[in-house]
């Protein structure tokens, strides 16, 4: 909806609301620095060139196409993320902190993956049951022993990140499996430059443009051994995934072939594929499929998604899949608590990056606690994911809650709870004018030779007044990221 | 005592197929005592040779001309102890074994299921006896049923339905065992007797038996040692002798035939 009205819209005050963390000013109502440069101009801009912005902004987004398919839509049709015109600043001394926080972590979660299919050290060492580890649905045992190139696992991790409390950074999860999202933070930038071009003469903005460059160049990183100038493609499930909009968009944007699964085939353990030119080899396959589809022969029989005979071709190290078969084990809530352990077994270092306390269900004590403070924590699925099948207390009825305690108590080792967190505010564009809403930060890390990765992340927002829920499958919007640079 | 094996398997298209390609797992492992004296698999073109994550020999054929038959003979002689081998120790470690407690999409937990497991061995340690009496109640409540042409239902419909082919006898057995903590695997073989014959039966790791011990599903006994294992698993889709795909040609058929020389 765009402003109709003349008068220019306010940034709230922060009277009286001290309960969250708000990016743009603090408890007390003064505005932050890295705000600053940006209030200023908005301070000087006339209400009807806003409103005409926020229209440009919409038409633009729907011309290039950019829509994620709505799980459970009754229309069952792609809808448009909302995009919020009002960025998310981060000065450049907090992205530095995260940036070694995150960094630190995906070392560790790299090596915890290595290791649980090698000579599984921690679990000797009992520092995560064993059992918890190699009895998970997403552990696989095909993995065990194989070596993968640069020992690189999760070459793609999708962190997500929320600021609560006075300001501190957490964890909420590690997403290692075939995380999305970024077409939206390389899109949202050039959005923004398109419209606003001179606000990125009054500010020092960290560039994203480059992710798929240096995506690209992760990818080449981990080609198998020997393999000077490897053959990458994009595997893809095919248009109707949610997804493919940004399958295609990296694709393209890396100069490298998007392909399905009936584009590939193996032949002596070798991957290859399709062309005009007949039968090509390939050496990386960024691969946007989830295990249980790679392969028929090894993995869901019905599969019609995958390639049959990949996983010999990757046992035999002939490909390499990015990311690697079996990282999910990493990024199962079950195992999430023990990331700070990771931290410490295998870099010898103290976590720079907190997690959020969490009650895991199976444990009889942890059941009692969660069962008794339903209405305040947040319940989760362990293998879910994207926001559905979770319990937000706070923000549930009391039929809701009883029904979530029927579904815990029948499988409590399927759930975690977590204390609701306060999670930080952004000002946003809303029917009303502007309002804080709730957000996360979902930075991409790319590991390949080394971590890297562009300044910032993916900004989602809760569009719903006192929503914590930020996922586009849920309703959340996004908005432009910014790392000033000093 | 040494057996001379012959083990064809011949699969025909409607049509001829563009392209097939086949994972086998028609080796035999050396395990309790078994060796292999002698043992070619022989495929209409090379195949690529390697180890499984379960220690299973596999063998995979790409066929990428056009093809209506694939014809894959394997001939070899292997030699088994003479007093039997239901029970064999083996090379798992307790850090490997906690594989075979995950559950499978075959092998999901049933809450009858392991209701019943319970009752028979929900006390620590599980001997051998008291498999056999769940065997016992799991063969009264489930109705064989022939594999041919069957879809793999999975231990919990199969569990439901009152009814099982082979393979879903063994998953059923498997989550029952799983869901009172037991590490349960599939194992697909040889039966050896006057004939020789394809089957399928599990692996229970019972701590008190000293290791893996074998237990045909179907007959609700203690494998009695007469057989070969080709291949062990999870669950059938792990440790099948053979799993394919192919493009074009239409249906498939397969028929497998095994004998003593």
């Amino acid at each position: 909806m765009a402003p109709t009205k003349d008068t220019k819209e306010q940034f709230p005050t922060r009277a009286g609301n001290t309960r969250f963390y708000d990016e743009m000013s603090s408890a007390s109502g003064e505005l932050r620095p890295n705000y600053q440069a940006y209030v200023d101009w908005f301070d000087g801009m006339s209400a009807e060139r806003t409103g005409r912005k926020r229209h440009e902004a919409d038409a633009l987004f729907r011309r290039s196409g950019i829509t994620f398919a709505v799980y459970g839509d009754e229309a069952g049709a792609e809808r448009l993320i909302p995009f919020d015109v009002i960025p998310r600043i981060i000065p450049a001394h907090e992205w530095r902190s995260l940036a070694d926080g995150l960094r630190q972590r995906v070392k560790a979660l790299n090596a915890f993956i290595h290791d649980i299919y090698h000579g599984q050290e921690i679990l000797k060492a009992g520092r995560i049951p064993a059992e918890q580890v190699i009895s998970n649905a997403q552990y696989r045992p095909e993995m065990q022993g194989v070596d993968v190139p640069n020992n690189i696992y999760a070459a793609i991790a999708g962190v997500d990140i929320v600021r609560a409390g006075a300001g501190e950074f957490y964890v909420l999860e590690d997403n290692l499996r075939v995380p999305s999202g970024v077409s939206y933070m390389v899109e949202n930038r050039k959005m923004m430059m398109r419209l606003f071009p001179e606000l990125f003469a009054k500010n020092r903005v960290a560039p994203v443009e480059h992710y798929p460059d240096l995506l690209l160049d992760t990818l080449r990183a981990v080609a198998p051994k020997g393999v000077l100038d490897p053959t990458v493609v994009v595997l893809t499930p095919g248009s109707f995934n949610s997804a493919y909009f940004e399958h295609a968009f990296l694709a393209q944007q890396m100069g490298v072939e998007l392909v399905e699964g009936q584009d590939l085939f193996v032949r002596d353990e070798q991957v290859f594929m399709r062309t005009t030119q007949g039968p090509q080899r390939v050496d990386v396959i960024y691969r946007r499929i989830d295990d249980d589809f790679l392969d028929p022969l090894a993995f869901r029989p019905d599969s019609m998604l995958g390639v049959p005979g990949l996983l010999s071709a990757y046992r035999a190290g002939n490909v390499t899949l990015s990311n690697a078969i079996g990282t999910g084990v990493a990024d199962d809530k079950s195992i999430y608590p023990y990331v700070g352990d990771m931290v410490r077994f295998y870099l010898g270092e103290e976590p720079i990056l907190n997690n959020v306390p969490t009650y895991m269900l199976r444990k009889p004590d942890d059941l009692a606690y969660t069962l008794a403070h339903l209405p305040e924590l947040v319940v989760k699925e362990v293998h879910g994911a994207g926001g559905y099948g979770m319990l937000v207390g706070p923000a549930s009825t009391q039929a809701e809650i009883e029904d979530f305690r029927k579904r815990i108590l029948a499988a409590p080792e399927k759930y975690i709870a977590q204390p609701t967190l306060s999670l930080s505010t952004c000002p946003t564009f809303v029917d009303t004018g502007i309002a804080p809403r709730h957000i996360d930060l979902r930075p991409f890390v790319l590991s390949g030779h080394e971590v890297r990765f562009v300044p910032g992340g993916l900004t989602r927002v809760a569009l719903k007044e006192g929503s914590l829920v930020v996922n586009s499958s849920q309703g959340g919007g996004t908005k432009d990221t910014w790392v000033l640079e000093d | 005592m040494k057996y001379s094996i012959r083990h064809e398997t011949r699969c025909h298209y409607d049509s001829p197929a563009s392209y097939s390609i086949r994972k086998l797992r028609i080796t035999p492992r050396e395990e309790g005592g078994v060796k292999i004296s002698r043992w070619e698999v022989n495929t209409p073109a090379r195949s690529s040779r390697s180890v499984d994550a379960w220690g299973n020999t596999t063998h995979l054929l790409s066929l990428t001309a056009p093809h209506e038959n694939v014809r894959i003979v394997v001939t070899g002689e292997v030699e088994i102890p003479d007093q039997g081998q239901a029970l064999i120790g083996t090379d798992c470690d307790g850090l490997t074994l906690p594989i075979y407690l995950a559950s499978t999409s075959l092998t999901q937990p049933d809450a009858a299921l392991s209701a019943l497991a319970r009752t028979h061995l929900g006390r620590a340690p599980q001997h051998i006896a008291d498999v056999l009496a769940l065997l016992e109640a799991l063969r009264a409540h489930l109705r064989p049923t022939p594999s041919g042409g069957e879809p793999l239902r999975g231990a919990a419909e199969s569990f439901t339905r009152q009814a099982a082919t082979l393979p879903d006898q063994v998953h059923v057995l498997l989550t029952a065992c799983r869901a009172v903590g037991l590490p349960a695997r599939f194992v697909s073989g040889y039966q050896l007797g006057e004939r020789v014959r394809e089957h399928a039966w599990a692996g229970i790791w019972l701590e008190a038996a000293g290791g893996w011990v074998s237990f045909d599903a179907r007959r609700g006994e203690l494998a009695s040692g007469h057989q070969i294992r080709l291949a062990v698993g999870r669950d059938y889709l792990d440790a099948c002798p053979m799993r394919s795909m192919h493009q074009g040609g239409g249906q498939e058929e397969v028929r497998v035939t095994v004998r003593m020389m």
